[in-house]
């Protein structure tokens, strides 16, 4: 096999060159998010009276290892889902410039008994990091 | 070493450069923590709903919030903060969704806001609200009911 020439190695560069400039970097081919979760179990207080949305919640923080200001979704996988489902997840007003995403989870439990839910979220984000 | 040989010995310096320089930007991630700006805008100062504003005769309340970017075509996440001074427990929680008026719109985002007050007594709410957009921009907010 015979060594690459100089036009060999040039011929390469511009292919690559060329691949590269026709390449999308944002969007459906390059796009990377990654996903990070947490197990956790919550007693969840049966109100005396289960006629108001009791605004019983619980805080999620995100921290992202290196991005400022991380996209970041919370979603969620619970076995009593169809039984006791979570009402609504808010991502809560992030500080400028943090690495720090925080989301509150409501629980809305209209049975007038306390109520154990098993929960393990997943948070999509444009970073790695940890959930707390 | 002919007039050719040197000619190729003083292309192998700045070729290989830039075979490294393409390798090293075949191989970077162009979107994720290294290389995606993210911008975080934010109401200046938390509001309040006082006097003529407070929840009365209608026990729901709703709020457009809407994102103008500085470009278009961009990406915005919502972020709200609310906070009842009063009976907090006769209070709903408070409920976002996407306004569908400008869903598919490269120019604005638009986020609805609604709560409901389930007691009969006027109440006093505050609302901070921010947005995570892949463009600078600005927020600005209405109260719809």
């Amino acid at each position: 096999m015979r060594e690459d020439t100089v036009q060999d190695r040039i011929d390469r560069a511009r292919k690559d060159v060329d691949s590269l400039k026709s390449t999308q970097f944002i969007g459906a081919d390059s796009s990377k998010l990654f996903i990070t979760s947490l197990s956790a179990s919550y007693v969840i207080p049966g109100p005396s009276n289960p006629s108001y949305h009791y605004p019983y919640f619980v805080e999620i923080t995100f921290t992202s290892d290196n991005q400022i200001n991380p996209f970041a979704n919370l979603d969620y996988a619970t076995t009593t889902l169809n039984s006791f489902p979570i009402d609504h997840i808010q991502k809560k007003v992030s500080n400028d410039d943090s690495k720090v995403t925080k989301f509150w989870a409501f629980f809305i439990n209209n049975t007038g008994t306390d109520i154990t839910v098993d929960v393990t979220w997943y948070i999509m984000s444009t970073d790695t990091g940890t959930i707390t | 070493m002919g007039v050719y040989d040197n000619r190729e010995n003083n292309l192998a310096i700045p070729i290989d450069r830039l075979e490294k320089d393409i390798q090293d930007f075949k191989s970077s991630q162009k979107f994720g923590a290294k290389s995606l700006k993210i911008y975080h805008v934010q109401t200046v100062d938390t509001w309040d709903i006082v006097g003529a504003d407070m929840l009365t005769s209608n026990p729901e309340s709703m709020w457009r919030i809407t994102f103008t970017p500085d470009y278009i075509d961009f990406y915005v996440e919502f972020e709200l903060n609310w906070q009842i001074t009063q009976n907090p427990t006769q209070f709903d929680a408070f409920y976002a969704w996407d306004d569908s008026t400008d869903i598919d719109s490269q120019h604005s985002k638009s986020f609805i806001v609604w709560s409901q007050n389930d007691f009969s007594a006027n109440q006093k709410v505050n609302l901070k609200f921010a947005i995570k957009a892949t463009s600078p921009g600005i927020i600005t907010w209405i109260r719809l009911a």
